[in-house]
């Protein structure tokens, strides 16, 4: 009797809990929680555009949702991808634009301050993705408007990033290939480019300085020595 | 006589602190990029260069400078 309690007890708690080592997380309800795991990453596509729900969209959101799914895949265990559903359908269904959490994706695109009309997006950050606290490191790749060759090559480009270093880039959310052609640029930030490219080179400048310095302190019992930086 | 005098102790504590103060906020100004956090970054780097000046004020106007030697009186 009490083997069987224990066993039904451990049956409840693994069901209830992420699968470990998952890949993907599609999750089906408002409320469901996104795998907290002890991923590297996690990786959400957020479909907040109201175009993308249009049923003429259909074919271009199984396109992307295909596009999760190999990338979810290919980006290990370690990694998560999420995407949000309404209810789980298959994506040959025509009405497969009508499933999509549309609202929760709104709510990720509201926090992180991104238009809806640039979408759909995908985040990637290397701390648990709480819309109430979105961790402030993330890297925001616009979708919206990329042709199918050019998203291909983002996550491509994405996987191998997350695979062999278990992060991605932050400056290939800006590169030039990922803004669409014909699209209007993002609104100007708050804050003046100028300053803030004065800021980075400062900061580039500060570290360069910092790692051809080398420095060495002999105190007799204990040497130091800070050499050349690796990788600059 | 004007001697150059400067209060050794005082400068130690001042500079220790600020320094420390200083290293902080460089070490977050450095790692991270600019363009992740503007604010904070500008926070970051304005504060410690604003700091170092206002330590070296201090030290400049209250912590050295002329005094006039005792009076040798006989």
């Amino acid at each position: 009797m009490r083997f069987s309690i224990l066993f039904a007890a451990a049956l409840l708690i693994g069901g209830a809990a992420p699968s470990a080592g998952q890949a993907t997380a599609e999750l089906v309800s408002p409320t469901a929680q996104i795998p907290r795991g002890t991923y590297k990453t996690w990786s959400l596509f957020l479909v907040c555009n109201p175009d993308w729900v249009a049923p003429e969209k259909s074919a271009d959101l199984a396109n992307l949702y295909r596009r999760f799914k190999s990338f979810g895949d290919a980006i290990g265990r370690e990694n998560l991808a999420v995407w949000f559903w309404k209810r789980q359908v298959r994506v040959s269904d025509p009405q497969l634009a009508e499933n999509v959490d549309v609202a929760r994706s709104a709510e990720f695109c509201g926090t992180l301050g991104r238009a809806p009309s640039q979408g759909p997006y995908l985040v990637v950050t290397a701390a648990y993705p709480d819309v109430a606290a979105f961790p402030k490191e993330r890297a925001v790749f616009e979708l919206g408007g990329l042709q199918a060759a050019d998203l291909a090559k983002l996550l491509n480009a994405l996987t191998d990033q997350l695979l062999l270093q278990g992060r991605v880039d932050a400056a290939m959310a800006a590169a030039p290939s990922s803004t669409p052609p014909g699209n209007t640029p993002p609104a100007a930030p708050p804050m003046s480019s100028l300053w803030i490219r004065l800021l980075e080179g400062t900061r580039q400048s500060i570290i360069g300085f910092g790692c051809k310095v080398k420095l060495q302190i002999d105190t007799g019992l204990l040497t130091a020595e800070l050499r050349e930086c690796a990788g600059q | 006589m004007s001697i150059k005098r400067w209060h050794w102790g005082k400068i130690v504590i001042l500079w220790a602190w600020g320094g420390f103060v200083v290293v902080l906020l460089l070490t977050r100004f450095l790692s991270q990029k600019a363009e992740l956090d503007p604010v904070v970054s500008s926070m970051s780097f304005l504060g410690s260069v604003l700091i170092l000046i206002a330590l070296t004020i201090v030290t400049w106007l209250w912590l050295g400078g002329k005094d006039n030697a005792p009076t040798d009186r006989r």
